[in-house]
């Protein structure tokens, strides 16, 4: 047995009588020792800590100036965290994983010991030291029962420290369906008489799943003994969707109970800590006992926050020895009362005040597990609604708005029906022109759209310059764009030719991520005379409006004096939303549909996908895309080269903050340059923080930027990290090789290879883009190999996201058309 | 254009597609179209425009005759642009002289892309979708192999040189008949002018030896056909006229031409024609050029090249030829307005600045310039 730790000296004494400033050397002391055991002894601590530029034995600052550890640590590394042989290792903790990847720690008897004794002293300070009758709402721990209760096992285990009697109320029946048992839990009271106080315990959503929720609907209601308690478990996070408050359930498990109300204890712990629970005082307050500290830090700064300001709890402990979770930064929000506690106990008080949420998935790189969902029934569609239909731009004849949204929508595709005929006589040279002199508004990008510039409008107009629409249509239409104008020769026949026709109403469902990729299609279904009716996303704020307004008034006159009117050209267009789930008026525009066109977001392509169209609908899909980039390592020749290079990566990488389907996530460097991949990093970033100044960053949220803290946190374990001193840009780099799901917003993942072929392992036809900077014979074989496993395209680095034609496989301007033939055939 | 690009050089022979001999222009009978505009210039006669109709196999023809005098402007080509536009063709006929050569390709140029802008706009990224026939009917202009195309500016009276190997015609129908009947007296200017191109681009800074021999060619063979024009012989006689033009046309497209272009451009603004320009300017370049020993070596060389004893003998060769061609009128302009020019100073600038003028192998200023316009006016 080893000595005995100053750990170990801390948890002898009470969980909350010693003063803070009595706690505070014992405690200090006891955390560094551990951490500098961990330092010692976890290599992948040593290189964080080194990274975070902190030395344990040089360190004399106060707690906060410890570099914690976010929870995503533990989800990515686990098993692998720990800091001690594997000869040591008891058992391995998971968490429940209410919300994706579940937590792991590795135990050994160290750990265990120590977690036991405090659970034991804290939880007796709140229920008596005696051993009282449990009710457990739950099922009966026997081995059959094991897979279906997971996590909550050692839990329940855990409790039973304290229990005279068990009463599990909770009967397992066919499919893991539950009930709540009624008959036995009353019983089961009545056995015990009135004199002996009971505990109730349970997992806070299993109490509300299997108790509030049926028992208050049928009325039922238990006559515990006087000092009865109710102690609850394992978070709010399942119970968010059932928007029920914490007053509220604690007010209604005391009145099926008969508890009172500060009786109803909520535990607060976490897998990290494992051990360390944070019963809710009488005081309505939450306190670390002597065995450990919280710090309330600015999710997006992570600066410490002063007491009374809400931010993300860091917890710090001395408790963990067989890994180093000693200092760890939790995704929940709470906030900490600085003032005495009424009942008496010492120890910080702090409260929960909710997870801090997850970045929601924005950008293209949400791809679909399967395409087969395109086909299968949706379930979104079970809950339909009516929804308004708002025109958000149009400036043909005005709608009945008395009228449903249906009969709006339909008047509205009869108007732009109506104005194809003059669309068809417009010469594509002249719309060529039109948008020529939208392009010029748009460089300048004043007013409205201003707010534009960042989101690709400087690219839009570069491309709708007429010289690239000239040669957009021209690629598009079979090498002549005045096929659309009039028969022309098919080939250099003599006997045949050749006419492209419009299509007629061509319908597009945006996405709210890249809206200027819609504008692309747009102008290509204009410039192939069809009329455009448009639903935008619910995230549109007006964009397709303000570009669209740019044609108000404007004209142009070829040099022979055709002239053509923004205004005759904006009555062929309609901007339009309503709800996805209004299934009636969705069906209604893709029935009407010739081409229906959907753009990257999973929602837009799933839910088109499964309107009805005519039979000849031509449907072109942009489904979501994720992209990435690989390096080889004969481009790396010169320091100056790899600068260069770095600096496209880091345009591509900034561009749209990441939400395009082309923006790459990965970055895969080979090795064997002059320039090591490493060493490409530190050029990355220099190019990241420059490419920052060049195109401003969008507004970040804050759950974006607490993912994105999470994830450098993640790479301060695993490799390195480069960051900007806010969360603006991120690089990291580590040594695995898998594809990462990507984080957005500027963060690039960087992995070293021995050969750039090995990143066609994680190809499929989820890819898009690889940008490319490789040479000669090497480059082509790997264009080819990654073609033919389903990328499309292979650009160069710096110009990945510049929208192209084709475009993730499409020449899209032929799909929008009819092709005909007059003479002929030849053969 | 020959244009210097730094480590190597390029030649660039875009060869269109020549028709020549008897019945040329029936070769345009394989060529696939739709609609087929023919632009003309002050006249087309009735039995030709027959012929050109009976050349195609497209649906529709228009016959629109230009409305630009001398060299076009945009203001001038507008009438011809309206009737392209609205006709729509796939294929376009220019018949004429280098006047409607040229301004042909502008109509072109402005039909397929009317964003052009002769300032802004590059070639690099566009590729022609109608197919463009040039049938010169004149010797010399070289307008049919030429990548410029000339646009004259009214407020600036100057010319103003688009430039792309893209306005090479597709197609060129060299005709015998359309020159037969054209007057002696222009066909003999512009014969000058063919010798012109062929000269001051073999003698150009530009140094090319593939298209010497085009030069040379040339040279040799107006020297031997040039009589067919005041005696009216065969018609494959002249069609050899009209090829040699055409080379020396095509020496002049890729190395730029010298100090008798630079100046004759400036006497358009006095009413001359090109040609006639070239043929006073002409000899006296010539001498001053050779009066500098690398020059009348290079000369020399030209001279036996193309079947003369030597230098000299070209020289007078060119100078009896000149003198065969009527140009009272010209001269008389020419001295009326001597001391106007001597004192311009504007009209030696332009000359000096001339993109078409500045590959003279003794280089230009002003005095040199100066010291020419005296000897060619007095």
């Amino acid at each position: 047995m080893k000595n005995i730790t100053l750990t170990d000296t801390l948890i002898n004494n009470n969980p909350y009588e010693l003063s803070l400033t009595q706690k505070s050397t014992l405690f200090s002391e006891a955390l560094i020792e551990e951490i500098k055991f961990h330092y010692d002894n976890n290599e992948q601590y040593r290189r964080f800590c080194k990274n975070k530029d902190f030395d344990p034995y040089k360190f004399s600052g106060n707690l906060e100036q410890i570099p914690p550890i976010a929870v995503s640590v533990f989800k990515d590394l686990g098993k692998d965290l720990k800091s001690i042989p594997d000869s040591e290792v008891k058992l391995s903790l998971q968490s429940s994983a209410t919300s994706g990847i579940p937590s792991t720690v590795v135990l050994d008897k160290i750990t265990a010991k120590r977690q036991a004794k405090v659970m034991i002293k804290v939880v007796k300070d709140f229920i008596g030291g005696e051993r009282k009758p449990f009710i457990i709402v739950d099922v009966t721990p026997n081995p059959e029962n094991i897979k279906f209760l997971g996590a909550r096992y050692a839990a329940i285990g855990g409790y039973l420290n304290f229990a005279s009697e068990v009463n599990y109320t909770l009967d397992k029946g066919d499919n893991d369906k539950v009930s709540f048992n009624i008959e036995k839990t009353k019983a089961f009271i009545d056995a015990m008489g009135k004199e002996t106080p009971m505990v109730v315990f349970g997992f806070t959503y299993m109490l509300y799943a299997q108790v509030v929720k049926p028992l208050l609907e049928k009325g039922i209601k238990f006559e515990l003994p006087k000092g009865s308690k109710i102690i609850h478990i394992g978070g709010w996070k399942k119970l968010e969707s059932e928007k029920i408050g914490k007053q509220q359930f604690n007010a209604a498990m005391s009145q099926l109970f008969s508890v009172k109300e500060e009786h109803v204890i909520d535990i607060y712990g976490f897998t990290e800590q494992m051990g360390l629970n944070y019963p809710d005082c009488e005081c309505g307050w939450k306190h670390t006992p002597i065995y450990s500290e919280v710090i309330v830090r600015n999710p997006v700064t992570r600066e410490q926050l002063e007491h009374g300001k809400e931010g993300v709890l860091e917890f710090l402990s001395p408790i963990p020895h067989s890994y180093p979770g000693n200092v760890v930064l939790t995704d929940d929000m709470g906030i900490i009362n600085p003032e005495p506690c009424p009942h008496g106990r010492n120890g910080t008080r702090f409260k929960i005040l909710g997870r801090l949420k997850k970045a929601e998935v924005r950008g293209c790189g949400d791809i679909l597990g399967s395409k087969l969902k395109f086909s299968g029934e949706d379930q979104e569609f079970e809950t339909l609604e009516t929804s308004n239909l708002e025109l958000h731009y149009w400036k043909g004849k005005k709608l009945d708005n008395s009228q449903s949204a249906e009969l709006q929508l339909k008047e509205l595709i009869d108007e732009l029906n109506a104005k194809k005929e003059w669309l068809r006589a417009q010469p594509i040279d002249a719309l060529i022109g039109l948008i020529g002199e939208a392009s010029k508004v748009w460089l300048n990008a004043e007013g409205e759209l201003e707010s534009m510039k960042e989101k690709g409008l400087a690219f839009l107009a570069n491309w709708s310059k007429p010289i690239h629409l000239n040669r957009i249509a021209t690629i598009g239409l079979r090498n002549n764009r005045q096929y659309i104008d009039g028969f022309l020769p098919l080939n250099d026949s003599r006997k045949q030719f050749l006419k492209a026709n419009q299509k007629g109403l061509v319908c597009h469902w945006l996405a709210g991520n890249v809206q200027v990729l819609g504008m692309f299609a747009l102008l290509q279904a204009i410039l192939t005379k069809n009329v455009n009716l448009l639903k935008i996303s619910s995230k549109d704020g007006g964009v397709f409006a303000n570009l669209l307004q740019t044609f108000e008034g404007l004209s142009y006159t070829t040099p022979g004096g055709y002239t053509i009117k923004g205004d005759d050209l904006l009555q062929t267009i309609a901007v339009v939303y309503f709800s996805h789930r209004d299934k009636k008026i969705g069906e209604l525009m893709s029935k009407s549909a010739n081409v229906r066109i959907a753009w990257g977001g999973r929602e837009a392509v799933e839910t088109v996908a499964n309107y009805p169209s005519m039979y000849d609908t031509e449907d072109i899909i942009f489904g979501p895309k994720i992209s990435f980039s690989t390096i080889s390592n004969e481009v790396l020749s010169t320091e100056r080269k790899a600068k260069k290079l770095a600096r496209k990566v880091a345009v591509d990488s900034s561009v749209f903050d990441q939400t395009g389907c082309a923006s790459p996530h990965n970055l895969y460097i080979e090795r064997g340059g002059i320039v090591s991949p490493k060493e490409f990093c530190e050029f990355l970033a220099e190019g990241m923080e420059k490419a920052s100044v060049q195109i401003p960053k969008g507004e970040t949220s804050v759950e974006q930027i607490s993912t994105i803290h999470s994830i450098r946190g993640l790479y301060d374990f695993k490799g390195e990290v480069w960051a900007s001193d806010d969360t603006t840009w991120t690089v990291v780099y580590s040594e695995d090789q898998n594809l990462k799901p990507p984080v957005y917003s500027r963060v690039i993942m960087v992995h070293p290879v021995d050969h750039i072929n090995e990143t066609l392992e994680y190809i499929d036809d989820n890819i898009q883009t690889i940008g490319l900077a490789s040479s000669g014979k090497k480059a082509l074989d790997f264009a080819e190999k990654a073609v033919e496993k389903g990328v499309m395209r292979c650009p160069e680095m710096g110009r990945m996201l510049n929208f192209e034609s084709p475009w993730d496989g499409i020449f899209l301007m032929e799909r929008m058309v009819r092709w005909s033939t007059f003479g002929g055939p030849l053969v | 254009m020959w244009e210097p690009q730094g480590m190597y050089s390029k030649f660039l022979l875009k060869q269109p597609t020549i028709l020549f001999g008897e019945n040329a222009i029936m070769g345009l009978k394989t060529y696939a179209s739709a609609r087929v505009s023919v632009i003309y210039g002050s006249s087309l006669n009735e039995g030709y425009k027959q012929k050109i109709i009976n050349a195609l196999s497209s649906f529709e023809i228009s016959f629109v005759q230009k409305t630009w005098f001398g060299e076009p402007t945009l203001e001038t080509l507008h009438a011809t642009i309206k009737k392209i536009e609205d006709f729509k063709p796939d294929l376009i006929i220019a018949i004429g002289g280098g006047s409607v050569i040229d301004g042909a390709k502008m109509v072109r140029t402005y039909y397929e892309f009317p964003f052009f802008d002769v300032k802004e706009t590059s070639f690099s990224m566009l590729n022609w979708k109608t197919t463009f026939v040039a049938i010169p009917t004149t010797i010399g202009s070289g307008a049919e192999i030429s990548s410029a195309s000339v646009m004259y500016n009214d407020s600036q009276k100057t010319k103003e040189f688009v430039i792309s190997h893209q306005f090479i015609p597709e197609i060129i129908v060299l005709e015998a008949s359309l020159i037969e009947n054209a007057p002696k007296n222009m066909l003999l200017a512009s014969m000058v002018d063919a010798l012109s191109h062929a000269i001051e681009g073999y003698m150009s800074t530009i140094d090319n030896l593939l298209v010497d021999s085009y030069a040379e060619k040339a040279i040799q063979i107006i020297s031997q056909y040039h009589h067919v024009i005041n005696d009216g012989v065969e018609h494959e006689h002249i069609n050899k006229l009209q090829l040699a033009s055409l080379f020396a046309g095509l020496v002049q497209n890729h190395c730029i031409v010298g100090a008798s272009h630079a100046l004759a451009h400036q006497m358009s603004a006095y009413g001359l024609s090109h040609a006639s320009a070239i043929s006073i300017f002409l000899p006296v370049v010539i001498r001053k050029n050779i009066s500098e020993p690398n020059c009348a070596a290079r000369f020399d060389q030209l001279a036996r090249h193309s079947g003369f004893a030597k230098g000299e003998d070209l020289l007078s060769f060119i100078e009896r030829f000149i003198s065969s061609v009527d140009l009272t009128k010209e001269r008389d302009i020419v001295k009326k307005n001597r001391e106007r020019i001597i004192s311009d100073n504007i009209f030696f600038e332009q000359a000096l600045a001339d993109k078409g003028g500045q590959g003279n192998p003794v280089p230009m200023d002003k005095d040199f310039l100066l010291s020419i316009f005296k000897d060619a006016s007095s």
